[in-house]
């Protein structure tokens, strides 16, 4: 088995029923939130964690773009872009 | 134009092989370059290394050893066409006939939890590791802290800071590669499923204690502004627009230097050649024509100038993010929106770029609007029409009139572009799993002034090298079309020229000539669009590369007067046709050649180019044949409307 195909199995932690919850899409300016987990399981789950959104860590929204689409969150120190539809994979529990 | 990037270097197998693993902007390309010396392009926007680049390092003993750049990636799960060369270099290097000695793995320190994702990915394979840390002093001004030794007690692999490729750092990741079977391992590499990666790196942070910086406060400062809403927007198009005022405005008075020279050149070759050919080859087809692309050097210094400008700095970032959801109408991503940025170089790169989108039908949907962006090949020819078109001093209000044309011609092939990557994503089909579309934001840096300087001069040798090479090539055969057959004293005599009347005498000759043929035998096709057979050639003839029509140009120009090669070329008449006696360069005229230089794909390389990265000849005959065709139509209806208007 490559690397590749072996990276290719880790299973990325789904959410499951908790208080306050929402996605980090509906999440608003000054209002960091800790990431709990993403609504599916798949490579592009795989990818947001590899990039910083691993549970556990907070994510805030920075800024959005002029149509409020995409927009720039802050994890682990880097600032990264998302569009709307892979922000809403990912799911924060609001402190 | 420095389109044609260079294939990798290979080198032998023999001496011991490292590669430089990073996720984009880790600072791989600048560490490269520290370590080889050879130039590879750095750059602020994540993802500019695509092509595999390979290098040499002299060590201490000075045997060497081969470095090779991997294209950036966050991950070793590849979902893009370049990720997955990283992946397949790296497996290759366990067994394969490419063994790498070691692996240089590049962490930045400012997001050291996310960095140590891929170093934990990397430490599954069997190679020998060492981590060189970069930007350790960009941690430190944000407010953080790390203990590198720390880490490389937690990590089990030796860790070197590297600031910005600096000497003491370099010397001594130079010393270790020279003892590679010293390198440190674990005894265990560490987890890689999420929960436990996440605990590892928990864990080796707490023993680092490791302080994550703050939020950059100057580049958040900065983003306020460039990136507000309405601010944001507003500043981005000023940019653009400030772009072409800036190509315009600066680089006349050199061109106007350059073009007085090479009119000095072609009267001394006149006055001293006395053989007639010869003076006529060297007059008409090296000084006019290629001089007459030569000219357009200073414009080409400033337009990779600025580019890099705002690539180095991190605004090119900025700009996909403004430019995202209006990419996203036509079905794009961001990252297609920087590959289409940098087709405004060449389209060769451009293309080259899409290798960074996961989707295959992105890819085909971006390549094929990307020639359509005004690549810097077309900016000779805009130039030189749109100074027929409108003269250097009018003004739109606080804006020369020559420099919004340049912009709105710039825009009108944005626009296009975009449309036909909407049109052939229709056509070819939604992608079926919905591709995520990210991208980090670098810190505004200082661009590097010797980055800068490279890429400007790998333009200005890039375009040097295709005048003194193809363009000439096509002008000398061109001048032999113009020119040919020889006209004797007989021929001119019964069609009632003087022979003593030289210019007479070359008008005569140019217009029964081979090209002349050529070009009215299509007339039929470009009559329509206004163009005269002159014209024609020139089109033809740019097929080869664009700025060869300035050449064609040039040469017929200077032929019917040497002494004022620009005024020959505005009152230059149809000599046979129904417009016989009318001016060629009409208003009407030179919009319909403005847009069919839009359209029409001339250019060979990007066709190989093409074929290259899909495989089949299928999408470039498909490019070639739909811009053609939309070039004629949008050309007859600028023809259509400037006509009405005047």
């Amino acid at each position: 088995m490559t690397l590749a195909e072996h990276l290719g199995q880790r299973q990325c932690v789904a959410a499951g029923g908790r208080a306050k919850t929402c996605s980090l899409a509906e999440l608003g300016c000054d209002c960091p939130a800790k990431i709990i987990g993403f609504t599916s399981d798949d490579q592009i789950s795989r990818r947001l964690f590899d990039l910083g959104f691993a549970p556990g860590q907070v994510a805030a929204l920075v800024r959005r773009a002029p149509m409020r689409d995409p927009m720039v969150f802050n994890v682990g120190g880097s600032e990264i872009v998302l569009r709307k539809r892979e922000a809403s994979r990912i799911v924060v529990e609001q402190q | 134009m420095s389109c044609h990037a260079e294939p990798p270097i290979r080198v032998g197998t023999a001496p011991p092989r490292f590669a430089l693993v990073g996720s984009p902007n880790a600072g791989k390309t600048t560490l490269f370059n520290s370590l080889t010396g050879l130039r590879a392009k750095t750059g602020n926007y994540p993802g500019v290394t695509v092509a595999r680049y390979e290098g040499r390092h002299i060590l201490d003993d000075d045997s060497h050893v081969t470095i090779e750049d991997l294209p950036g990636t966050y991950s070793l799960d590849p979902m893009s066409p370049d990720e997955q060369v990283v992946a397949t270099v790296l497996e290759a290097g366990t067994s394969g006939d490419e063994p790498l000695d070691g692996l240089i793995v590049l962490l930045d320190a400012t997001n050291l939890r996310r960095s140590l994702g891929l170093l934990a990915q990397v430490q599954q394979l069997p190679h020998p590791i060492t981590v060189v840390l970069t930007f350790t002093d960009e941690l430190a001004r944000r407010g953080g802290s790390v203990d590198v030794l720390a880490l490389s007690r937690a990590t089990g692999v030796r860790f070197i800071p590297v600031i910005a490729g600096d000497k003491r750092g370099v010397a001594s990741l130079s010393e270790s590669m020279g003892d590679v079977a010293s390198w440190p391992k674990p005894m265990l590499p560490p987890p890689t499923d999420p929960s436990g990666v996440a605990d590892w790196a928990t864990s080796v942070l707490d023993s680092a204690s490791f302080r994550a910086p703050g939020s950059d406060k100057r580049t958040s400062r900065i983003d306020g502004v460039l990136l507000h809403p309405v601010w944001g927007t507003v500043i981005f198009f000023v940019t653009m627009m400030a772009f072409f005022q800036v190509i315009f405005s600066v680089a006349a008075p050199m061109q106007d230097g350059i073009e007085t020279l090479f009119a000095w050149l072609g009267g001394v070759a006149r006055a001293n050649i006395p053989v007639a050919w010869l003076s006529s080859l060297v007059a008409d087809a090296l000084l006019a024509g290629v001089g007459g692309v030569l000219v357009f050097l200073p414009q080409i210094a400033l337009l990779f100038l600025l580019i890099s400008l705002l690539e180095g700095s991190g605004y090119l970032s900025r700009a996909a993010f403004l430019m995202d959801r209006v990419m996203g109408w036509a079905g794009l991503e961001g990252r297609a929106f920087v590959a289409l940025l940098s087709s405004m170089a060449c389209a060769i790169p451009g293309i080259m770029a899409t290798r960074t989108l996961p989707s295959a039908k992105d890819r085909i949907a971006t390549m094929m609007g990307a020639p359509l962006m005004t690549c810097s090949a077309r900016l000779p020819v805009y130039v030189l029409l749109i100074g027929m078109l409108v003269p250097g001093d009018l003004r739109f209000g606080p804006l020369g009139a020559q420099g919004a044309i340049m912009f709105g011609l710039y825009l009108l092939g944005a626009i296009s572009a975009m449309l036909s990557a909407w049109f052939f994503k229709k056509i070819i089909g939604r992608s079926g799993v919905g591709l995520p579309f990210y991208m980090e934001m670098p810190s505004y840096r200082l661009p590097r002034g010797r980055t800068i300087a490279v890429s400007v001069w790998d333009a200005c040798k890039a375009f040097l090298k295709k005048v003194t090479s193809i363009i000439m090539l096509t002008t000398i055969i061109l001048w032999g079309l113009l020119n040919f057959p020889l006209r004797s004293d007989a021929d001119l005599q019964r069609a009632g020229i003087d022979s003593r009347d030289e210019v007479a005498v070359k008008a005569f000759v140019i217009d029964n000539s081979i090209a002349a043929g050529i070009g009215r035998a299509v007339s039929p096709v470009f009559e329509p669009l206004g163009f005269d057979w002159r014209i024609n050639v020139g089109v033809l003839s740019s097929l080869a590369a664009r700025e060869v029509f300035v050449s064609t140009l040039g040469q017929v120009a200077a032929a019917e007067d040497p002494d004022d090669p620009v005024a020959a070329l505005t009152n230059m008449t149809h000599t046979d046709g129904a417009h016989v006696g009318e001016k060629v360069f009409t208003p009407s005229t030179v919009a319909a050649l403005l847009v069919f230089f839009v359209y029409a794909l001339q250019c060979m390389s990007t066709l190989g180019v093409m074929r290259r990265e899909t495989g089949t000849w299928k999408w470039p005959v498909i490019a070639f044949v739909y811009m053609g065709g939309l070039a004629w139509l949008m050309a007859w209806l600028a023809k259509l409307v400037v006509g009405g208007m005047a």
